[in-house]
């Protein structure tokens, strides 16, 4: 699914941020990515979302070269992805209700099946009053959970999210990792990039471990 | 939401909202143009067939009132004797002295001045060389007979028409040029004021045409909008210049009368406005995005 040969990345004429990563990961598999501020997580990240290319290496998703993929087949590849941003990157000018429905019709989904899915994974993360509010109304919390509905909406293959809990409470954050559960149980394959200590020894899932550019993995629970 | 929604909050950066003013101004100043086209068409195919198959012959003034009625006579009776021509009729001093109302005035004296005796003559059509012959005809009658079939001023004025006509379709095509290039400018400071919203939807898997649809929709709502304020507006000015030139009872002032297919012809103008706008934001979209 996820295939990473000696990839290297950096921004401009910057420094390398990440250097010589290589490793796969089969469908199905759950990870903690970790590693201190800047280390570049987000950046990995970026990567498997098709934000940024790597400076060098390969990088395969789903079994595309994504040096060699034309513009045009990104979006197909995308819609196999979702994403939880760590500042949510919600729209403004969007209801709760219609920036998870996004995903949703951007795939020409019909309208019925919009209405259905989104408001049932909404009361799921405990927006139910809140489905026709805009984000500026609603606390950081509660945009938060919104980015993770959108993200996972459409069931993607693929689901990579930046700090998803890191503005939810614990109670929040504990039910949004069983959702995240759940949805591995179906097949997609999670990458949760994370500070919280607490997350990662109660899931007993693998680290992927940054650390001076270089990308190691370390069993579950281990600081 | 439907095929023409609009997902990106395009309607609230302040490039977009000067945009139907300026579509409705575009639209107004193409009404016009296209309207006195329009009208300058119909005026040029009155003047053709009002002329068309008519002449006039003038016989110069004589000294002496015997010599000038003699002088009618022999002239009407070469044009009469003309097989091709069906009419031939001295036009009286009276209606004359109408026809020269608007240079001279309602001069009294009229009778007084050595003015020509006019013939109004109509005929099949015929070719130039056949109105030649007429006109040596009449030459033995008297060289100072003019026998004018209105050809050589028609045909000035029917150029004089052609190229204001020529000039309002130029001033349409400045206008639509001006309104696509207003348009890309509006398009591509969207794309830049909206860039990170763009970078979300396309990470929710959205593809460029997407993008560009919500482009298009918006610039397609402003375009029409501004267009019927523009094509109301202007409808306005049109009615009030028929109006005026209605009332004024001046036979060199042309009347602006436009025809029931006219004004629909009109009408498609800012539909069409709407339309530029939509394409050139969606190919402004897909060119600034591949």
């Amino acid at each position: 699914m996820v295939l990473f040969e000696h990839v290297s990345m950096r921004y401009g004429n910057e420094p390398e941020i990440l250097r010589d990563i290589s490793f796969t990961l089969t469908p199905g598999t759950f990870h903690f990515l970790t590693g201190a501020s800047g280390a570049g997580k987000s950046s990995l990240l970026r990567m498997m979302y098709l934000g940024q290319q790597p400076s060098a290496g390969t990088l395969r998703l789903f079994g595309r070269d994504v040096i060699r993929l034309r513009r045009q087949e990104y979006p197909l590849i995308r819609r196999r992805i979702g994403v939880v941003f760590q500042d949510f990157r919600l729209l403004d000018n969007l209801t709760a209700f219609d920036n998870v429905a996004l995903p949703l019709r951007v795939i020409g989904v019909s309208e019925a099946q919009v209405r259905e899915h989104v408001s049932e994974l909404l009361i799921w993360v405990g927006l139910a009053d809140y489905l026709y509010n805009y984000p500026r109304t609603l606390s950081g919390g509660q945009q938060q959970r919104v980015a993770i509905a959108r993200a996972i909406i459409s069931r993607p293959s693929l689901l990579l999210a930046d700090e998803p809990t890191g503005n939810l409470d614990e109670p929040m954050s504990m039910r949004l990792m069983y959702l995240f559960e759940e949805l591995n149980k179906t097949g997609t394959t999670i990458i949760i990039a994370t500070h919280s200590e607490n997350l990662i020894h109660s899931f007993p899932y693998p680290q992927m471990h940054i650390h001076n550019g270089q990308l190691s993995f370390l069993p579950p629970g281990v600081s | 939401m439907g095929f023409f929604s609009v997902t990106l909050p395009l309607g609230q950066d302040s490039s977009g909202r000067f945009l139907p003013w300026i579509m409705a101004f575009m639209v107004y100043i193409g009404m016009l143009a296209l309207a006195s086209s329009l009208a300058l068409d119909r005026l040029a195919a009155r003047w053709n067939t009002g002329l068309q198959g008519s002449m006039t012959v003038m016989l110069p003034p004589q000294s002496m009132a015997g010599e000038q009625t003699v002088l009618r006579e022999k002239a009407l009776q070469v044009i009469r004797t003309t097989p091709w021509v069906t009419k031939a009729a001295i036009i009286d001093p009276t209606t004359t002295a109408k026809m020269l109302e608007p240079w001279l005035g309602n001069n009294s004296n009229f009778q007084q001045l050595p003015t020509p005796d006019l013939i109004a003559v109509e005929y099949q059509s015929t070719n130039p060389l056949r109105i030649a012959e007429l006109r040596k005809s009449l030459a033995i009658v008297s060289p100072d007979i003019l026998l004018d079939d209105h050809q050589g001023w028609l045909s000035e004025l029917l150029r004089f028409a052609e190229s204001l006509q020529g000039l309002s379709y130029f001033l349409i095509l400045v206008v639509e040029a001006a309104t696509v290039i207003t348009v890309i400018f509006v398009t591509r400071t969207g794309l830049a004021i909206n860039r990170r919203i763009v970078d979300v939807v396309h990470l929710v898997g959205a593809p460029n045409r997407y993008i560009a649809r919500q482009f298009q929709n918006h610039s397609l709502r402003l375009g029409i909008m501004g267009g019927i304020m523009g094509a109301c507006l202007a409808g306005l000015t049109l009615l009030a210049i028929e109006y005026v030139l209605g009332s004024l009872s001046s036979i060199i002032l042309p009347k602006l009368t436009l025809s029931f297919w006219h004004w629909v012809l009109l009408s498609l103008l800012p539909v069409s406005a709407g339309i530029i706008a939509m394409l050139t934001a969606r190919y402004t979209v897909l060119r600034s995005l591949s």
